[in-house]
């Protein structure tokens, strides 16, 4: 079985603890792909079963050491998202709400995170000042070295038209546009032309092996077929970055794994550092690195975590 | 965004609910027409007025009086003293002839006289009609024809003074028809009476004396005229045209002819006119008239005061026209402002995949003015139409009153592109608001609301 270098990289990246700065932002990693736009990928089945373990590490002893033995130094990703004591307070009537309440985290590049908790905790909210869709009450948030709180409001946009992509539960597709329309939209906000906007449209739908019913409106299809529109939507301008809100939370468990195999292979053929809000403790330990869990805004757990999606590929293979 | 696409995204969401929008372009539309139909109506009067004293070749025409005849003078300007005994005789008419720019010019011959018609005496005013006037429309609806030469025996007669050779009252039969009027005047004689002034042989060199003879010419008549008689070339009012050549040869005796002998020995004419050849001439030649020491009157100067009252008609009818358009305009905040409401979730979503503020306003910025543009397209058709009708109910309402229909409508390329750039304008800045609330929606709320 071939064995990609990125695989390798990402499997030994770093699984980071609750304490930060601990790598510099300015730590050598390897280096990202530049052009994310590769060919497009095989028709993903599900829990990335191409994604092979590299050989020194005995996954037969489901032992998760491993991890702990990981060399930081070398194979680290370098830093993607830093937020730095980061509040966010909403003003409900005479309520204040502190949707995020001094919570500091660093991601490393090629990280695939679940942000944990129950509704209400500030999963949501700290992924929206990730993705640059609201603004900190106090804090930084440093992502890929940009600090989204200094960002004016157009630099902002073109920080989310150019290095986030994002999924939501409800897909969150422009319902009187067709598919192909749908995804190529934000390309019209980057301004690229007519002619590559359909084919990049093309390309990235059928990378999420949706080759077909481009010209059918979101609501004719099914909501697993919607979902990946929606992530070949996030996909079409390359961002390093693919956030994603209870991405399977109104799919079926069949679809949803179908979409998770998806995000997966972002995360290891594209290199694509993933945070994922999700509520669903088994969905995180199956596909995430990391596991950080939120509760009322602050952060109570972080760790990493061995995805077993890998572990029963592991186990396919060794059938 | 680039603007076609902007635009593109804009039609799209205009037909996504086409029914809202249309009644929004339909109220623009409205306001566009109304604004079309009075602003149309007051260039068509404006252009009627001053059409009417093209034709009659006014806008071009100086009238020159002596200035010792105090005739028209000018109050501003006093004439200075050398020049104040220039009289106007045959050697000025030759040298303002000569002026650049003058067509041509010619002695005002006019005097009263009696006219016998089938033996019966009509006392009436003559004047002579330059032969240059045969080209252009001096004679409104003529039956007949014009003069045959320039000192032909012929004359030409006003619609009044042919009901009155005809034995009708003039003032109680103004619907008589011009056509039914000539039938029996045409190629009949006339004969005027007038006095000649012949010149007598001087013994002692000193002036010139002059007699009066009494005489009378037989004239055909070959056209009847339904113009106004004020609208006639040349000053004053008269109801039987001669040709000029003739009315100079007659040497009628004329008013100032005894003070003339009297101060220079020479005949003068009362009155002269100056053709240009271009409208635009008139003021230079005008003041190179007075410079000559004379006085010096067009009908530019009278027009100034009418251009003025249409230039406040104008803009009355342009500020009742915007009103319809200034409510259309709220219409188009109302419109947009609803579409943001609804379409909350998905400026949104727009938001939360890379749109900037300005490409959400863009947005709606190309909305309104795709609304603008349609309604001003469609507004300035309906003003036209609006337009012809009116126009063509004027003209029923005239031709029941035998009156000549009028085209008191007209609608100027300027004012439909205008119009349409005017519409467009007007409902950008009414998308101005809507447009800053929509690239302002806060995406994270945007996104929660179902």
């Amino acid at each position: 079985m071939e064995i990609t270098a990125k695989a390798t990289q990402r499997w030994h990246g770093p699984f980071h603890s609750r304490i930060t700065g601990l790598h510099q932002p300015g730590a050598v990693g390897p280096m990202q792909p530049k052009n994310l736009r590769l060919p497009p990928l095989p028709n993903l089945p599900a829990n990335c079963v191409t994604i092979q373990i590299p050989g020194p590490i005995k996954l037969s002893s489901q032992s998760v050491p491993v991890i702990e033995t990981a060399n930081h130094s070398d194979r680290a990703g370098s830093e993607a998202i830093r937020a730095a004591n980061v509040f966010r307070h909403y003003q409900m009537g005479t309520a204040l709400v502190r949707a995020v309440d001094g919570v500091s985290i660093t991601i490393r590049a090629g990280e695939f995170v679940a942000l944990l908790g129950p509704s209400g905790s500030g999963k949501s909210s700290l992924l929206n000042l990730i993705a640059g869709l609201d603004r900190p009450t106090s804090g930084e948030v440093v992502v890929m070295g940009s600090d989204l709180a200094a960002l004016p409001r157009e630099n902002l946009a073109k920080y989310r038209l150019h290095t986030v992509g994002m999924v939501f539960q409800s897909f969150n597709l422009i319902p009187k546009m067709t598919v192909l329309e749908n995804v190529e939209l934000p390309l019209r906000f980057a301004e690229i032309d007519r002619n590559q906007r359909v084919a990049r449209a093309r390309q990235a739908l059928e990378r999420v092996g949706l080759g077909q019913r481009l010209n059918h409106r979101p609501m004719e299809l099914s909501g697993g077929e919607q979902q990946r529109v929606s992530l070949a939507r996030a996909l079409i301008n390359s961002p390093k970055l693919l956030l994603a809100d209870e991405p399977t939370g109104n799919l079926d468990s069949r679809t949803g794994s179908e979409i998770m195999g998806l995000i997966c292979g972002f995360n290891n053929s594209l290199g694509m550092t993933i945070v994922m809000v999700t509520h669903e403790q088994a969905l995180a330990q199956k596909y995430a690195s990391r596991m950080i869990h939120l509760a009322d805004g602050k952060l109570v757990d972080d760790q990493p975590n061995h995805p077993t999606a890998r572990l029963d590929a592991q186990w396919k293979g060794a059938q | 965004m680039k603007l076609y696409d902007a635009t593109e995204l804009a039609l799209r969401n205009l037909r996504e609910s086409l029914f809202r929008n249309s009644l929004t372009t339909i109220g623009i539309s409205v306001g566009v027409a109304s604004l079309v139909a009075m602003l149309s109506l007051g260039i068509g009067l404006q252009q009627l007025a001053s059409r009417r004293l093209q034709k009659a070749g006014l806008f071009n025409t100086i009238v020159v009086t002596s200035r010792r005849d105090g005739g028209f003078r000018d109050q501003r300007e006093e004439a200075p003293a050398p020049a104040e005994n220039v009289a106007l005789d045959e050697a000025t008419r030759q040298k303002i002839a000569k002026i650049n720019g003058v067509a041509e010019a010619y002695a005002d011959i006019r005097f009263t006289t009696d006219l016998l018609f089938n033996g019966n005496s009509h006392l009436t005013t003559v004047a002579g009609v330059p032969f240059s006037a045969k080209g252009t429309d001096a004679f409104d609806g003529m039956q007949g024809s014009f003069f045959s030469s320039d000192s032909a025996p012929e004359v030409i007669l006003q619609k009044s003074f042919a009901a009155e050779l005809l034995g009708k009252n003039p003032r109680l039969d103004t619907n008589e028809n011009v056509t039914d009027l000539a039938r029996p005047l045409l190629q009949k004689d006339v004969t005027i009476r007038y006095a000649e002034r012949a010149a007598t042989p001087s013994n002692t060199g000193e002036g010139s004396g002059y007699s009066v003879i009494s005489r009378q010419q037989t004239l055909k008549i070959v056209g009847v005229t339904d113009a106004d008689p004020e609208s006639i070339r040349g000053p004053g009012r008269a109801r039987v045209f001669l040709p000029l050549k003739l009315a100079q040869t007659l040497h009628v005796m004329q008013a100032s002819d005894l003070r003339d002998t009297a101060l220079s020995g020479s005949p003068t004419y009362p009155s002269l006119s100056v053709r240009v050849n271009d409208p635009s001439d008139v003021p230079a030649v005008e003041d190179a008239i007075k410079k000559m020491g004379f006085n010096a009157f067009s009908i530019v100067d009278a027009t100034r005061n009418m251009q003025q009252f249409f230039a406040v008609l104008d803009l009355f009818l342009g500020i009742f026209g915007s009103l319809a358009l200034a409510v259309a305009s709220i219409g188009i905040v109302n419109t947009l402002v609803m579409a943001i409401l609804e379409r909350r979730r998905e400026i949104g979503i727009m938001k939360a995949i890379g749109a900037s503020d300005s490409d959400v306003r863009g947005l709606f910025f190309a909305e309104a003015g795709a609304m603008g543009a349609l309604g001003g397209i469609v507004g300035v058709t309906l003003g036209w139409i609006i337009g012809h009708i009116i126009n063509f109910g004027t003209n029923i309402y005239l031709e029941r009153r035998h009156l000549a229909p009028a085209q008191i409508w007209y609608v100027p390329l300027w004012l439909v592109i205008s119009a349409i750039a005017f519409s467009i304008i007007v409902s950008l800045l009414a998308g101005l608001y809507p447009a800053a609330r929509a690239a302002r929606l806060d995406p994270v709320q945007a996104l929660r609301y179902e």
